[in-house]
């Protein structure tokens, strides 16, 4: 390896190691905003997101939740920590899991948002994907009616329904 | 070679340092709402937000909803909505277009490329969009983006002053079937269904088709402009301003799995129309009438395109793609010839992000057919391989730097490309832009770009006798009755001559001439001077055609332009960029109407004419600026203003074809071919709830349209009757370079839940009935524009 090539090397590694993970900031933003659209049977005033198995979403949130009075973001590792949240983020990691979290939420008013629109059908309310590079999510509304929830009209009019 | 990539060294150093200091941009989103976040795209190579506010490009998005508040019919009158594009009709669907660019008379040099779902529709023959063979279903339209500028690095051939890039809806977005109608005076009926969706959870499928008749504007055939007879009978009696277009197209996309697709787009439209072409035989020295050809055409095109998208990782994607653009239709010029040319396009590009950077580079290779075919005078109009098929081959790579977590962006980037029909060479075109993000409503922009066209074959492979001087034989025939008296009588004025000085009375010197005359001497005199006559007619009446230069290369663009964009409390958005291009190598007739004589014809070995040339004559610069505002003051309210600016300067250049040094004539065009100034408004008011007002005016200040036109010929005055004969008799000047207004108004009310839309409109309403643009190289006779009514309505049916 010549010279050059060994200092563009070192540069290169050197850069690539902290990504910013943007997109993650972008599905944090939109779980936060998505408590603005939903309402809950308990009502509004505190809402407890929980994530799973995507660090670097958990720690966006838990930036912006800083700026939201009422939102609260942990990291959940099991099933069972899913009832008492508002919202469950399953990463594309953790939807190994799915049916496990869809069990355990059952009929309790806890929105089930994850990674990707080709599982949603299988218990979950919302989806994320990219379309023309831009964040895009498939909604259940039948799912998270019968939960007890009510989503805005608005919620269901950016989304797409399934 | 060494200091370049110390430099690229260097960038990414310091990148790797600033981004240790980095600020988290994105904190700035947590106030936007869901709607605003929908709206910002995040590439797919670096996951980065980018918002239109912080591209270092002067772009401009019109919207789905934009086209349908238009009340436009045609991709053209949707085009004219956006600040910086203008367009000149000689028919209701042909129209020459620009952005950035005022060309010198005559030229066409195809500066403004035009994709649809990436796919380039250039039409071959001379690098321009040919908006005659184009129609889709203007609802199928998702969005347009302008780029207003070089899109070279990127896009590369033919993207030097300006891209529109077209973007259909993807199939997800539909949701069910829908049915178009509508219809206006005069003569003008459009239909449209589309249907679509998701089938199963990774499939979805979407087509659609169209028809559209328009019976054309109040014809011209055998009428002045206030519609007086101007001829008995006209030569015209088929209509050649009505036309029909037939459209359909399907689109699918397939999730292969979660980091794979394949999406694939077709759009196929017909038209028939009966069109006039005409040549000038070589006859036209005698008759002085041209041979017209009256044909129905039935053309059509074809755009498609297959692409697999695979994403890597979260930071690394990659597409290929192929697709195709295939053109069958009637050349309208010199008597008119068939041309089913198209292209097959490979492309792959890499986007990669890591750090700072966010780097792409791609290849690809495209195919270019040409076939041309059915000419209706060969003898008129010859190709140099008029079947041929010639590649282009291009490779690029750019990368976005970063800094300070993206409140400062530098993007360099270089394509490099060589298309065979021209050279060897490779053409690289470089770029580098700088945005700085002063906050999130604030971005200043700057750059330079260096971009080229790709000349279409018109410009190399053409030969066209514009006017064709009899042979020997057919100059015999048709002098020699003409020219025999006058030479008798010549020879027998001299043997009269002659005797009288020998002596002879006037009795005897007449009977001695009259029998010289009659002698077989005399006659053999007589012949000589008959074909000494007749060769000096020949010798004095060249054919006069048109070929390329002897060394046609790409035209050079190089721009530097600075811009910013505001946001005033999200009511107001400005965005104003100056622009100065430096052009190279730009095309032009013959420097001062040169004429290289006695040239050996390039398609036909053995037969010689002057030669005007066609080819890289002049240089200069075109500088402008572009300033529009949006405003939405008020709920349901929305406006915008804008204003364009645009000069072209040209001069000659050195070339290996002309001595310039001499010529004093210039060669920008007064006035331009494109207006200087287009000052545009548009707004819209939902009155009341589903009912909503909207309406656009444009208006361009002169610019270069009229030209010499004989109404008791129904003829333009050609370059023939013009430069040969020097005779423009009985002309009058139609579409006299002038200013120009369109006004355009809609009223939609919507019901049944939105699933119902009905709306009027009128279309440039203040329009009598205007010859607009003139095509006198093209078109054989007249075509008017003049405004349109109607009514139209929309409905899902499910």
């Amino acid at each position: 390896m010549n010279r050059q090539l060994f200092v563009f090397t070192i540069l290169v590694c050197l850069v690539v190691s902290p990504l910013m993970a943007q997109e993650a900031k972008f599905k944090a933003l939109f779980l936060v905003k998505f408590s603005d659209y939903v309402e809950w049977p308990a009502g509004n005033s505190v809402t407890v997101l929980g994530v799973v198995g995507d660090s670097e979403v958990q720690e966006a949130a838990q930036a912006y939740a800083a700026k939201k009075p009422g939102l609260q973001v942990k990291k959940i590792s099991s099933p069972a920590e899913a009832a008492t949240c508002s919202i469950v983020f399953l990463s594309k990691n953790g939807l190994g899991a799915l049916s496990g979290y869809v069990s355990a939420i059952d009929k309790g008013s806890t929105l089930l948002v994850i990674d990707g629109k080709d599982k949603v059908k299988q218990g979950a309310d919302i989806g994320f994907y990219l379309e023309d590079n831009k964040l895009r999510y498939v909604i259940n509304i039948a799912n998270i009616e019968s939960k007890n929830m009510i989503p805005s009209s608005r919620l269901i009019q950016l989304g797409t329904v399934i | 070679m060494k200091s370049i990539f110390r430099f690229l060294l260097s960038l990414i150093a310091l990148g790797a340092v600033s981004q240790t200091f980095a600020q988290d941009a994105s904190e700035d989103l947590f106030d936007l709402s869901l709607e605003d976040l929908m709206e910002m795209e995040i590439t797919s190579v670096s996951k980065k937000a980018e918002r239109l506010q912080d591209v270092p490009s002067s772009i401009y998005v019109l919207t789905s909803e934009d086209i349908r508040k238009s009340g436009a019919t045609t991709l053209h009158e949707v085009l004219r909505l956006i600040p910086g594009y203008w367009g000149v009709q000689d028919q209701y669907s042909n129209v020459r277009s620009s952005v950035r660019h005022s060309p010198t008379l005559n030229a066409i040099d195809g500066t403004m490329l035009f994709l649809l779902d990436g796919t380039p529709m250039q039409d071959l023959m001379s690098s321009t969009f040919y908006f005659q063979n184009f129609d889709i279903p203007l609802s199928e339209i998702d969005r347009i983006e302008l780029i207003r500028g070089s899109g070279g690095t990127v896009y590369g051939a033919n993207s030097a002053t300006g891209v529109i890039n077209i973007f259909t809806k993807s199939p997800e977005k539909y949701d069910g079937i829908t049915a178009e109608a509508e219809g206006a005076a005069p003569g003008y009926v459009a239909t449209s269904l589309r249907a679509g969706g998701k089938i199963g959870e990774k499939f979805a499928l979407s087509g659609y088709s169209k028809f559209r008749y328009f019976s054309g504007f109040e014809s011209m055939a055998g009428v002045d402009e206030n519609g007086n007879a101007t001829v008995d009978e006209s030569d015209f009696d088929e209509n050649y301003d009505e036309s029909i277009y037939y459209s359909f197209g399907a689109k699918m996309n397939l999730d292969l799995s979660a980091s794979s697709k394949l999406s694939a787009r077709l759009h196929y439209n017909g038209r028939n129309q009966y069109e006039y072409t005409n040549s000038y035989e070589r006859d036209f020295v005698f008759t002085r009438d041209d041979r017209i050809y009256g044909q129905d055409v039935t053309a059509s095109r074809l755009v498609a395109n297959l692409r697999y998208d695979h994403t890597i990782s979260e930071n690394h994607s990659l597409f290929v793609r192929a697709s195709t653009n295939y053109e069958n239709d009637l050349y309208e010029a010199a008597g008119g010839l068939m041309v089913n040319n198209g292209i097959i396009d490979f492309e792959i590009q890499d986007n990669l992000s890591f750090g700072i950077n966010d780097l792409s580079f791609g290849l690809n290779y495209r195919i270019a057919n040409f076939d041309i075919h059915d000419i209706n005078d060969p003898e008129y109009i010859g190709y140099v391989d008029p079947k041929s098929t010639e590649s282009l081959k291009g490779a690029f790579v750019q990368n976005k730097f970063g800094f300070l977590d993206s409140k400062l962006n530098l993007t360099l980037g270089v394509k490099a490309e060589n298309y065979s029909l021209i050279n060897d060479k490779y053409y690289f075109s470089p770029m580098a832009k700088l945005a700085a993000v002063i906050n999130e409503d604030f971005t200043v922009w700057g750059g330079f770009t260096r971009s080229y066209t790709t000349p279409g074959f018109n410009t190399t492979n053409i030969d066209w006798f514009l006017f064709q001087t009899p042979n020997p034989a057919e100059w015999s025939a048709a002098l020699t009755p003409q020219i025999t008296p006058q030479v008798e009588q010549a020879v027998y004025a001299q043997a009269y001559q002659n005797a009288v000085d020998a002596g002879a009375d006037a009795t005897t010197a007449d009977q001695q001439a009259t029998s010289y005359v009659a002698s077989d001497e005399g006659q053999a005199v007589i012949q000589a001077g008959v074909q000494g006559e007749i060769q000096t007619v020949i010798d004095n009446t060249p054919n006069i055609a048109v070929k390329n230069g002897s060394k046609t290369v790409p035209t050079d663009f190089r721009t530097f332009e600075l811009g910013f964009k505001l946001n005033v409390n999200k009511m107001l958005q400005l965005n104003t960029t100056v622009f100065r291009t430096h052009i190279v190598d730009g095309l032009s007739e013959n420097p001062g109407g040169t004429i290289l004589q006695n040239e050996e014809s390039v398609t036909q070995p053995g037969r010689y004419a002057d030669y005007y040339l066609y080819g890289n004559y002049v240089e200069g610069y075109s500088h402008g600026t572009e300033t529009s505002v949006r405003m939405s003051p008020v709920a349901g309210l929305q406006m915008e203003v804008s204003h364009t600016w645009l000069k072209t300067e040209w001069d000659y250049q050195e070339n290996d074809d002309f001595d310039v040094s001499s010529i004093t004539s210039e060669p920008t065009p007064d006035p331009s071919v494109m207006p200087s100034h287009v000052f545009r408004f548009k707004g819209s008011y939902e009155i009341t709830p589903g009912f909503i007002l909207s309406g656009s005016l444009i208006h361009a200040t002169t610019f270069k349209t009229s030209e010499f036109y004989v109404f008791g010929t129904e003829r333009y005055v050609s370059i023939v009757e013009a430069e040969v004969f020097q005779n423009r008799d009985g002309a009058t000047i139609v579409a006299e370079n002038d200013s120009r207004t369109i006004i355009n108004l809609r009223l939609e009310k919507t019901m049944l839940d939105n699933r119902l839309g009905v709306y009027v409109f009128g279309n440039d309403i203040f329009n009598q009935g205007n010859v607009v643009g003139t095509r006198r190289l093209q078109n054989v006779t007249l075509s008017q524009i003049g405004a349109m009514y109607g009514l139209g309505l929309n409905y899902k049916l499910k």
